[in-house]
Order: C-alpha cells, then sequence, then structure tokens
C-alpha cells in the first residue's frame, strides 16, 4: 500500500557512543599528567604545539537534521604555538542554517607550585564575526594559555541539512598526534566518502550495525513532493541497517611550506562526505549529488552563470565594430581576445558567479574571472565564432575529485573557441597576455565544457608556446681590465611577458639592473633596445653594459655569466615528502662569446660541465672553449618534466647544487705585459 | 506573454536610471582638453571636494563627503576602490554615487546596497567591530569622472576625522573643508602641507571653520621617504570636550586629556587576594626596588600573552586588572594596566605613558588629541630614578624600548593629568650586531665555521622574537635558511645566551660547509662577508625633494679570521674602504695577523634616521658601496 505514496520521513536514531579506541580518554578536562608534563614532540622536535587528539563524529537525527560534535585537545611546547588558541568556528547563518551549541574551552597546567591550574572560557569572551551573507565565524581565544599548557574545546554543531558535512583534515601546520573521524549512517542515507593522503590511515572500516527507529511519516497523495498534500500521519518502529564508518590517522606530519608546491588543500591528509543520495523505506532513491552531465545542464541553465550568455545591443554592436571587418574566424578571435583583455580589468577574484549582466559589467570595465571570459565568449558568439565556456579551478584551488560532480570545486571560467575548424583555450583576464598563452594558474589538469547538456566533455589545459630564453652575450675585457659587453635576447612563452613587463616598467633601467642581471654591483646600462614585435611573437632585446673597473692589478676574475643564473639551491630540505611542481617547464640558455685585450691572457678558464636529472627530466651544461684571446660558452639550463616525485628529489637536490656551485665559478685572466 | 513584461519593466527601469541626478553641478565635471592639461602628470584629479564635519554637541557630530574624481588611466583606477569605515560610534547613513562620461553625464548610479561589506581589523587583532564598506566605482573607457557623497553619524566623539584633499599621484582642482562647530566648548585644528588658514564665521548657528584649496600639483613617493601624512596636506581637527559611551572627556589641553585616560583606569586596578598573594611571595626577601620591578615584569612576561581585542570604548578602556589575573592575556592596555597594579601594590610608583609605536609617527605636542595607538609604562623608583616597561613583549629586557617607541615624544598619564615627555633612545652603539667567525679553509674549498654573534638593543628584540618562540631544532633551521648551499653540517650550536639581559643576546655555532670557496683548478674564491650582506641598490635621483627616513640608528661590527690552506698563497685582496658621511661611516679591510692568519674586520654605523634631501645622494652611493664590498672574494692561488 506505502509503495505508490510519497513518504517524508523522520528517524529516530539510538546513538552509540565511541569505544574508547587504545586506551585513551577523550573525556573533556581529564588530562594526563604526561600530556601536561610534555616538553617536546619527539617525532618533530620543530613542533611549537601538537594536536594531542581531534576526534569528530556525526549523525543524522529524526528531522534530517545533521549532528557534528568535534572535540580538539592541544599541547603548546613554545610561544610560537600560543597561536593555536585563537580558535575560530565557521558556520553558517542561513541557508542551510547551522547552530553552534555547548562551546566549552578550557586551558590546564602546571603551576609553579606544582598544581593543576585551570582556567575555563569566560561566558562572554566569544565573539560572532560575519564574514559574508552566509557565513559567520565564531571566535574566542584560550584563557590561562601559556607554553606548557593544554589547551582543548568541543562544541557541536547542528545544520538544518544533512547534504554539507564539514570537510575534515587529519593534518594541519603543527603535528597531529591522533586524529579521528566516525559516522553512523543509517541505510536510507548513502554517502560518498572521498579520502586524499601522502600520510597512511591507521584506521580506515566501515561495519554495518542494527538498530531500531521510530520512523514517522506522512502519507501523501501525490507523487510530486511539491504539490503533495498531506494524508496520513503514522509512526512505525523499525529496524534498520546502518553502516558506522570510522577514520584515524595517527602521528601525522605537519604540512609546512616547502618551494614549489601547489595548493595546500592537494596535499593535506582528508576525507569528506557528500550525501550522493536519499532512500527511504519502499519509496524511490532521491539523488542529492548530481552527475557530471546533470551538472553541465544545471551550470548552463543558472540564472548567474549560462543564462547569463546572450545577446545584447552593447556588447553586439561593440563585437562588430571590433571584429566585422576581419576576414576569418581566427582573425576575428584574436581582436575581440585583445580588446576584451585590454578593456576588462580583472578585480582578482575568482569565482563562478556572474552577478551582473553582461552589459553593465562591460561598461564597469571591471569583473571576476569568470565574467570577464564570459564577455569574450558572448562578444566572440556574437561575431559569429563558436565559443563555449569551460569551467575548472585554478593551481591555488585545488585538484578537481572526479568522483563529486559538486560545482564548489571549480572557481574559474576559460573559453572554448573554435575558430576555422581549431580549438584555442583563452583567458582574458588580464592585459599583455598574447591570446596563446594562459595563465600559470589555470595550469592545472582539465576544465568542463559547458556545451551540449548530458554530455561531461573534460578538455586537458595546457599551453601551446614553449618557455624559453636564448642570450647571447658578448663580453670585452678591455686594456686595463674592464668589462664591458652586450646581451641580446629572444624569449618566448612566460619568459617574454616577464622580459615585456621589465622593459615597460616605469624605470626600465633599474628594472633591468634588479631583474636581468646577476652581478649589480658596479653595473651601468649604457643603452637598451625593444624590438616592437606582437605579444604573441618571441620577445627580442638587446642592453649594453658596463661594469666599474676598480681592478687595479695584475689578476682580475670575471664570472662570465652576468644572466639567467642559480647561484644557490633553493632545496635546502634532506628529504621530501611531496613531489616538487614546477607550474611549467622551460628552458634557458646562454651563449657566451668574451672577447680578451691582448693586453691579458687566460690563465684559467672554465671547465665543461654537465649534470642531469634522472628520467630525462632535466639537464646542464657548460660548454666552453678557448681560443686565442676568445673563450665561447655555451650554457643550457632545462626542467623537461613539471613533477619530479619525491624518490628522485635527492638528484634533484644534488642537480641544484651542482649547479649553483659551477654558476659562481670564475674565469682567471693575467696581465701579459 | 510573461517575457514581454518583464523586457518592460527592465526598460523603464533602464529610464529611470538616466535620470538620476548629478551630485555636482555637470559643467563642474566633465572633462574637457583643458581639464587633462591641467591634470598632466597626475593619474587622477580631484574635481571637487567637499567635505562637511558638523559638530552637533560633545558626543553628536555629522561627517558628510562629496568628492568628483576623474581617472586618467587604468593604472590610477584603484582610487575609485572607497572604502568607508564604521563600527559601533560611526554609522554610515547613506551612500549614493555616480560614474560620469567625460560630458558630466550619468552613466551609471550607486547607494550603499551596491557595496561591499567587510570586518575590517589587521592581522594583529584578533578582534575588533571595525567594519568596512567598499564601493568600486568603476568604468571602462578614460578618462572618466566618479562622484560620491556619504554622510557618516557619530554618536560618541573620541577624535574626529582629518581631511586629506588628496591621495599620492592625485592633483587638486579644488577643494573645501568647512566645519561647522555647535559643541559648547569649542574645537581645535592643526594643518600642514597647505598654503591658506582656514576664514572662521562666528554665527549663533555656531563656528564655521571653512578652508579652501584650488589648484595643487601632484605629490609623488620616494624610495625611503617620509610617509603620506608628512607628504599630503592634511587638516586635524579636534574636540574640546567629548563624550564617548557615557564618559565625558576634555581635551582642550594634554593635562585635561590625560586625566580622562587616567580616570578610565581608575577601579580596574583591584588584585584578588590569590593576585597578592602571587606578587608576595615573588618579592619574599627582595629589597632592592629596581630588583623588584626586574622580578614583576618578568612575571608578567611570564603569565600574560598579547591578545588585541578592540570593542567600543574597549579601544580605550583597559580590562581590568583582575581579568588579566585570571584569563593571563590581554591588550597593550590591559598588560601595562595589569603591570601597574601589581607594582602598586608592590609599593612602587608608575605611569602609563601613552605613545604612538608607528617608527614614522610622531605625536604633535601643540595639538592636544587622540593620536596614540599604543601604551607603555614608566616606573619611578623612590631614588627618582627612572625605569622603561613594554608590557607587550615577552621577551625584552626591563627598562629597554622597541624601535616604534624609543626617542619619541609621549603622554604621561598620571592622577594629576597628562604631560608630554621624551623616550629615551638608543644610541647606534646600542643597536649593535657584533659577529666574530673564525674560518678554517681546506684546499678543496671546503670550510669548518665558528661563529659568535651578539646583538643589542633593536637587533636583540628582532633577535629574540625570532628565536625565543621557537623550538632549537626550529632555530637550527632559521639558521640554515640563510645558507646558499644545502651541503653543510652544523655543531655545537649554543642557544643560553639568547637571555632577555640589557648586554644584549649571543648566540654561536659551527657549521662545515662544502662549498663555502668558489673553486679553479688552482685557485679558491672565497667571500669575505659571507654571513652578513647588505644588498641596497636604490634608484638615482638626481631631484629629490624629501628627506630620508630610517628607522634606527645602528651599528654593525663583523670580524673574520681566516686560516688559510697550508700549499695556498694569496692572490688578490679586496681593497681596503673607508667612507665617513654625515649620516654614518662604513670601514672594511683585510691584514694578515702574526699567526699568519686573514683577518678581513668591518664596521657599518648610522648616526642619523632623518636625511636631507641633498643627502639622498651620498646614501644611495654609500650603500652601493657597501653591497659591493660585502660581495667582494679574496683569491688564494696553489704555490707553485
Amino acid at each position: 500500500m506505502l509503495a505508490m505514496k510519497n513518504i517524508f520521513c523522520f528517524i529516530g536514531l539510538l546513538l552509540i557512543t565511541n569505544p574508547l579506541l587504545f586506551g585513551q580518554s577523550w573525556d573533556f578536562g581529564d588530562i594526563p599528567k604526561e600530556q601536561l608534563t610534555m616538553e617536546i614532540y619527539e617525532k618533530d622536535s620543530t613542533a611549537s604545539a601538537v594536536v594531542l587528539f581531534d576526534v569528530g563524529e556525526f549523525y543524522v537525527d529524526e528531522k534530517l537534521e545533521l549532528h557534528y560534535k568535534r572535540h580538539t585537545r592541544f599541547k603548546i611546547l613554545t610561544d610560537d604555538g600560543l597561536d593555536v588558541g585563537d580558535i575560530a568556528i565557521l558556520f553558517r547563518e542561513d541557508n542551510p542554517e547551522q547552530r553552534i551549541s555547548k562551546l566549552k574551552a578550557e586551558t590546564s597546567y602546571i603551576d609553579s607550585n606544582g598544581k593543576v591550574k585551570k582556567t575555563k572560557l569566560g561566558r562572554k569572551d566569544k565573539f560572532e564575526n560575519k564574514l559574508t551573507d552566509n557565513w559567520t565565524e565564531l571566535k574566542f581565544t584560550a584563557p590561562g594559555l601559556r607554553k606548557g599548557a593544554v589547551f582543548e574545546y568541543s562544541y557541536e554543531m547542528k545544520s538544518e541539512s544533512p547534504v554539507d558535512v564539514p570537510d575534515w583534515y587529519f593534518q594541519r601546520d603543527i603535528p597531529v598526534i591522533w586524529s579521528e573521524l566516525s559516522a553512523r549512517i543509517p541505510e536510507w542515507f548513502t554517502y560518498l566518502p572521498y579520502r586524499r593522503s601522502y600520510h597512511p590511515f591507521f584506521v580506515d572500516s566501515q561495519e554495518k550495525y542494527t538498530a531500531v527507529a521510530n520512523l514517522q511519516y506522512t502519507v501523501v497523495d501525490n507523487s510530486d513532493f511539491y504539490l503533495a498534500r498531506q494524508k496520513e500521519y503514522k509512526t512505525q518502529r523499525l529496524d534498520y541497517v546502518g553502516t558506522h564508518y570510522n577514520f584515524a590517522m595517527k602521528d601525522v606530519p605537519a604540512l609546512t611550506h616547502e618551494p614549489y608546491m601547489k595548493a595546500r588543500v592537494d596535499y593535506l591528509a582528508q576525507i569528506r562526505f557528500q550525501l550522493a543520495s536519499v532512500q527511504f523505506p519502499q519509496q524511490l532513491p532521491r539523488p542529492i549529488l548530481k552527475t557530471w552531465p546533470a551538472l553541465v545542464e544545471l551550470l548552463d541553465e543558472s540564472n548567474s552563470y549560462g543564462k547569463r550568455l546572450r545577446s545584447s545591443s552593447t556588447l553586439k554592436k561593440r563585437s562588430e565594430e571590433i571584429a566585422g571587418n576581419k576576414e576569418t574566424e581566427l582573425e576575428k578571435m584574436i581582436a575581440i581576445y585583445d580588446h576584451v583583455s585590454q578593456t576588462m580589468d580583472w578585480d582578482n577574484r575568482y569565482s563562478t558567479y556572474v552577478d551582473e549582466s553582461l552589459d553593465k559589467l562591460y561598461k564597469e570595465g571591471t569583473g571576476n574571472s569568470t565574467e570577464i571570459n564570459f564577455i569574450l565568449i558572448q562578444m566572440l558568439r556574437d561575431a559569429g565564432v563558436e565559443a563555449y565556456p569551460i569551467v575548472m579551478s585554478t593551481r591555488e584551488h585545488g585538484e578537481i575529485i572526479s568522483i563529486y560532480p559538486i560545482l564548489d570545486q571549480f572557481n574559474h571560467t576559460l573559453a572554448l573557441v573554435k575558430a576555422d575548424g581549431i580549438n584555442y583555450l583563452l583567458d582574458a583576464k588580464n592585459e599583455n597576455r598574447p591570446y596563446t598563452m594562459l595563465p600559470t594558474s589555470a595550469l592545472n589538469g582539465s576544465g568542463l565544457i559547458i556545451q551540449s547538456k548530458n554530455i561531461d566533455n573534460w578538455v586537458n589545459i595546457v599551453n601551446a608556446t614553449p618557455n624559453s630564453s636564448v642570450n647571447i652575450l658578448s663580453l670585452n675585457v678591455g686594456e686595463q681590465g674592464e668589462l664591458t659587453g652586450s646581451l641580446n635576447t629572444k624569449s618566448s612563452g612566460y619568459f617574454a611577458l616577464e622580459d615585456r613587463a621589465i622593459f615597460e616598467a616605469k624605470d626600465p633601467e633599474e628594472a633591468i639592473k634588479n631583474s636581468i642581471f646577476v652581478d649589480q654591483n658596479g653595473l651601468s646600462i649604457d643603452s637598451l633596445y625593444a624590438k616592437e614585435v606582437d605579444r604573441t611573437e618571441p620577445y627580442q632585446y638587446g642592453v649594453d653594459f658596463s661594469y666599474e673597473n676598480d681592478a687595479n692589478s695584475d689578476v682580475v676574475y670575471i664570472n662570465p655569466l652576468k644572466v639567467e643564473t642559480i647561484s644557490s639551491n633553493p632545496f635546502k630540505k634532506k628529504e621530501r615528502t611531496y613531489p616538487v611542481d614546477y607550474e611549467y617547464t622551460f628552458s634557458k640558455s646562454v651563449l657566451i662569446s668574451m672577447f680578451i685585450n691582448q693586453n691579458w691572457m687566460v690563465e684559467e678558464a672554465l671547465e665543461s660541465k654537465a649534470y642531469k636529472l634522472p628520467n630525462d627530466s632535466g639537464m646542464f651544461y657548460r660548454l666552453v672553449q678557448v681560443q686565442g684571446s676568445t673563450i665561447s660558452i655555451r650554457y643550457t639550463f632545462s626542467i623537461t618534466k613539471p613533477r619530479i616525485s619525491p624518490s628522485e628529489y635527492e638528484a634533484l637536490r644534488q642537480f641544484y647544487e651542482d649547479v649553483a656551485n659551477s654558476n659562481t665559478e670564475r674565469i682567471v685572466l693575467k696581465k701579459t705585459i | 506573454m510573461k517575457k514581454f513584461i518583464l523586457i518592460l519593466a527592465s526598460v523603464a527601469l533602464l529610464s529611470c536610471s538616466s535620470t538620476k541626478q548629478n551630485i555636482f553641478e555637470k559643467e563642474d565635471v566633465k572633462t574637457d582638453l583643458g581639464v587633462s592639461i591641467l591634470a598632466l602628470g597626475s593619474g587622477s584629479m580631484v574635481r571637487n571636494h567637499e567635505t562637511t564635519l558638523t559638530i552637533n554637541s560633545n558626543s553628536s557630530a555629522t561627517y558628510n563627503v562629496k568628492e568628483a574624481v576623474t581617472i586618467f588611466s587604468k593604472e590610477d583606477k584603484d582610487l575609485a576602490q572607497i572604502p568607508i569605515w564604521y563600527d559601533n560610534f560611526r554609522k554610515i547613513d547613506y551612500i549614493k554615487a555616480n560614474v560620469l562620461n567625460a560630458n558630466g553625464e550619468v552613466v551609471r548610479s550607486y547607494t550603499d546596497k551596491d557595496a561591499e561589506d567587510y570586518s575590517a581589523f589587521d592581522g594583529f587583532t584578533f578582534f575588533s567591530d571595525n567594519r568596512v564598506k567598499v564601493l568600486d566605482l568603476y568604468h571602462n573607457s578614460f578618462p572618466y569622472t566618479f562622484e560620491i557623497e556619504y554622510q557618516i553619524n557619530f554618536n560618541g566623539i573620541l577624535g574626529l576625522p582629518s581631511w586629506y584633499p588628496k591621495s599620492l599621484n592625485q592633483s587638486v582642482e579644488k577643494a573645501s573643508f568647512t566645519v561647522i562647530d555647535k559643541s559648547p566648548n569649542g574645537i581645535r585644528y592643526y594643518q600642514t602641507n597647505l598654503e591658506d588658514e582656514p576664514t572662521i564665521v562666528n554665527s549663533p548657528n555656531g563656528t564655521v571653520y571653512n578652508w579652501q584649496t584650488g589648484y595643487i600639483s601632484p605629490s609623488k613617493s620616494e624610495p625611503l621617504g617620509p610617509p603620506l601624512h608628512e607628504i599630503l596636506p592634511r587638516v586635524l581637527v579636534a574636540p574640546n570636550n567629548f563624550e564617548i559611551e557615557n564618559t565625558q572627556g576634555n581635551a582642550a589641553s594634554w593635562e585635561e586629556f590625560g586625566k580622562w585616560y587616567y580616570d578610565l583606569g581608575v577601579g580596574t586596578r583591584t588584585l584578588s587576594d590569590e593576585a597578592k598573594a602571587e606578587v608576595d611571595n615573588l618579592l619574599l626577601d627582595v629589597t632592592d626596588e629596581r630588583q623588584k620591578v626586574k622580578i614583576l615584569y618578568s612575571y608578567l612576561q611570564d603569565k600574560a600573552r598579547y591578545v588585541s581585542i578592540q570593542l567600543g570604548i574597549g579601544g580605550w578602556k583597559p580590562f581590568s586588572a583582575d581579568y588579566v589575573f585570571k584569563n593571563e592575556y590581554g591588550d597593550c592596555k590591559a598588560l601595562t594596566n595589569f603591570m601597574q597594579a601589581i607594582l602598586e601594590y608592590a609599593g612602587i610608583k608608575s605611569h602609563a605613558v601613552l605613545i604612538n609605536s608607528d617608527s614614522y609617527y610622531d605625536m604633535l605636542t601643540e595639538f592636544p588629541s587622540n593620536q596614540f595607538n599604543h601604551v607603555i609604562l614608566q616606573v619611578t623608583l623612590s631614588n627618582g630614578e627612572e625605569m622603561w616597561l613594554e608590557c607587550t613583549s615577552k621577551y625584552m629586557p626591563a627598562n629597554h624600548l622597541g624601535k616604534g617607541t624609543q626617542g619619541k615624544n609621549a603622554l604621561l598619564i598620571s592622577a594629576d593629568g597628562g604631560k608630554v615627555i621624551q623616550t629615551p633612545e638608543n644610541t647606534p652603539e646600542q643597536n649593535g650586531r657584533i659577529t666574530i667567525t673564525s674560518i678554517s679553509l681546506s684546499d678543496d674549498g671546503k670550510a669548518q665555521l665558528r661563529t659568535e654573534i651578539k646583538n643589542t638593543g633593536i637587533f636583540q628584540d628582532n633577535l629574540l622574537h625570532s628565536l625565543k618562540p621557537i623550538t632549537e631544532k626550529k632555530r637550527l633551521e632559521w639558521l640554515e635558511d640563510d645558507l646558499r648551499s644545502s651541503e653543510f653540517k652544523m655543531s655545537n650550536v649554543d642557544f643560553s645566551g639568547l637571555t632577555t639581559t640589557e648586554e644584549g643576546a649571543k648566540y654561536s655555532y659551527e657549521l662545515k660547509m662544502d662549498n663555502f670557496a668558489t673553486r679553479s683548478s688552482s685557485r679558491l674564491f672565497i667571500p669575505v662577508n659571507a654571513l652578513n650582506q647588505w644588498e641596497l641598490n636604490l634608484p638615482e635621483s638626481k631631484e629629490r625633494k624629501y628627506e630620508v627616513w630610517l628607522s634606527y640608528k645602528f651599528l654593525e661590527k663583523d670580524r673574520y679570521e681566516f686560516e688559510l690552506p697550508t700549499d695556498f698563497e694569496i692572490e688578490a685582496l679586496p681593497s681596503k674602504v673607508e667612507i665617513e658621511n654625515d649620516f654614518g661611516s662604513f670601514y672594511a679591510s683585510t691584514e694578515l695577523d702574526d699567526s699568519g692568519k686573514l683577518v678581513y674586520s668591518r664596521e657599518l654605523k648610522i648616526t642619523k634616521d632623518r636625511l636631507e634631501p641633498e643627502e639622498y645622494e651620498d646614501f644611495r652611493t654609500f650603500f652601493k658601496q657597501v653591497s659591493k664590498a660585502d660581495s667582494e672574494r679574496f683569491v688564494i692561488v696553489k704555490k707553485s
């Protein structure tokens, strides 16, 4: 009888308290003596504080509300660790509403008389700070906090909706000794857990349990949820099966910043829970989590996304003015790209929401990352060029989790353009970058095309232009040992952008000294020129320079490598857990010809050298030839794989060490007369 | 059908907005050729600016700003982002704004609904009620003009807003500032970088002050130049009497202002019996007063930490001594107040001293008003000797001030009121960094170093605040970060000298480094000063307009003793450097001592922190020479 009816359910769940794991007590205020007397964390003696434990659990109650509990205990080891006492708990004021309750915080330490002193958080000593329309933070700072203290706090959060479970991070910027999340989920809810970690799980289990719930339901007379009218009200005592998830990590190291890392969230050990579907007894499942194709459709039809792409007289008119006289689609595309990237200013915000009409945004000349590329797409469409949005996540925002078709995973939109049968990926949110180049922040895997409904097409986001710089450096050693020279450089890709920015700076001479030359001491720039080339072409410039001559001796020492050198090793740590991630691959070379006045002879030239990274990931060489009074040096440094695995780290560190040392070596010249 | 109605509605809306009123007269804000010529050299131009401040009573005021600014290029569009600050005492009444085209016609209109709202406190503050509304008045073609009018109501007055008619790189066509003073006891003003004094008219409705200015050329910033408030035209206004959250004060004189602050603290220094017992216990058998102060100061440093919470009048009234005792944290006022309370209990007299801790801001002694952002404590011993305490620092020695509070004018607070005094200032020698390093080189370029570093004064503060809060292991990483190579081994690291005594803080370590010297087949190139190199390359400036401002005076002394490998001989040494200037000196020299060691000595001393504009070029060249000398290497060659 129930089978054809829709039921709205309330479930009363019996909660079973967490079993005491490994004999540890999570009881609030019950601080073992060894935690109070602990002075250093043996596994990482740099730690200023440690998380002794961080225990969370959640369940869904009979009103479909999510109950979330958390209890965290810290040990402060040094004054730097006092910062952990500044707590901010983020919650939503609305949609869905989340409420914080039962907040407790207490600090304990052994005072000078050897007694345990405890200080509780005062009732008034907490603040609410409204961050955005939806998000607020509850802030408080630990009372009685000092070096050596143990500080703990706990709270409960009730959320109107079971959809948003806060993400759980096992890892922090301080070490975590124990971190655990458990969830008890009745069979009616299907959550998709997602695990990410470079650190092993200590517990990753799920087991079935049976329990009894008072399932209250109303029987309604229409299968359409929105048109339903209540007909009957019933209560039924039901046995059900649930899944008890347990996740725990032990001795999780601090995640500290190291050079060449991507978004922090890509490394943090974490577990996420996403509600995928709800199905009550004798009902059809109700999907909550979308599929990728459904997400494409949702975005396409959203009032703050796809629906914003529509023709307006202003944009159409501008598009015609700019591209009307262009012959090919490619020419139209370039003209419109150049116009949008120069006219529209990025407000430094990444977002996938278009809050205003494109018309208004265009007139204001400022927009977020998606708004600018929407104007680009719309103007291209107005010019008859096929263009689609591609939603994506930037490097700073983190990798896409492919099992979660969730909008929040994206923070940016690119344009996919089909011009004269060729696909181009464009990002107009900055001037100075030619259409052939995407910003480095966009180089983060793939993006989703918002085109045909119910199809999820993913595009790999890459730059076609290689990043290289070729420097022809000619050096002259004069009669008195004075050094003059000229530099002629041709650079492409990101290096072309950098070089152009230097020459277009307010004071190019200063910028050249600071950003191009390695040795600024005694350097003067005598003349400079930059060739006027299209931004899609390699950038070309030349500089004539000289160095002050104060070597009033019979010997001079010259480091001929005046540009593009690595003189110190960025990889100081002996070990590395995480891959080294270059934003892009590149190669740099310097071709040096050094002409020496006849008053001088070469006492020591440089040796030829070559170093390589394993798996052809990168190489360095320096080829030196001496012919009479001329020394020729060919220098090349290249990284050919963007990601170096931790197992290759030691080789990488040694590689940079060797390169840095080679680059400081000098040529010795002696006076002949 | 539905769609059709929608379109109609939007057309109606659009036509509505095009009838929006200008804030200023259209003729006055259009951008013609004449305006562009007048604005030459500035990125933006204030076309008209009218600020009116109406002081209704001691506790209420209305602040109205009307401004039109023409933006000439995209580079200066940041000036079209308008922040409007508010808090519990300052409420935004309304905001309206327009973007205008070159003809002065309204293109778009805005209200406060278009502004983004943020909480507005810096990273050092844990919590405050300051918020800001930000309105972006952008447009896509240049030049364009925006005009804005907003009004803020003050329901409590302590300070009044300062008037700046323009910002950096901005010129002014005309601007005015009007103060209508209806308060019973009047106001005072202070102006800088403005040519004319105000007109003052007395009327039954109050006294009206009016500042007018015509064209002002743009001010440009310069490297190491003075802060903005020194460069830009500005007017400060202060009430003689004020009222905020039911407290009343008088700022007509420093004496009265100090009295008000003193009264806020009355009754907040009561100590509990428990607190008294702790103090008694600490001072048991201690008779020397100076010693008592040191013991109590270090008790405070161990006990309490600095947390800044600024709410309402709490921005002025300290948390009670009892609160600090119980919760073991507080801001500068609360910690100073607590220190004062325990000293008082111990029978030692002390006074809070209001100060501005920004290195580049010294109080205007001739203009009593709220110019402070910090408070420190002055202790007066019974023999009349003074001691100074910075109560927010966990590590500073007693009787020591940080770089922002030295040599400053400040307001000493007592029951008698406020009194302007001068805080003591370190000599260059008292801000010292002295290193002695011995380096033994082997013939393959490897080095064994031993170095001892002693810091005093401001260098000591920096060192202690970097190293005291972290573990020994972390301190090693701190040392390692400065090395250019990853091939090293550190040993015998001694941080036991990181004491908070007045004699200075010391540390020492040994280091084996593989790539200390650069090798060639028969030579070694050895850095003379590997551990303390300056790299200060300032741009040339033939027409320096402003003074050079430095944040402190100091002395650096470095001595390196090199033990050379026996089968090598010296081929080249850097030449001796001796530079003396009005603002400082630099010496660097090498010599062989009796035991055959090569000794490199270096001394850098800066004796002035305000330099005349004419001295800039000398200063630039001075540091160019220092940077060059610091990067030198000497060369030794294998004996043939």
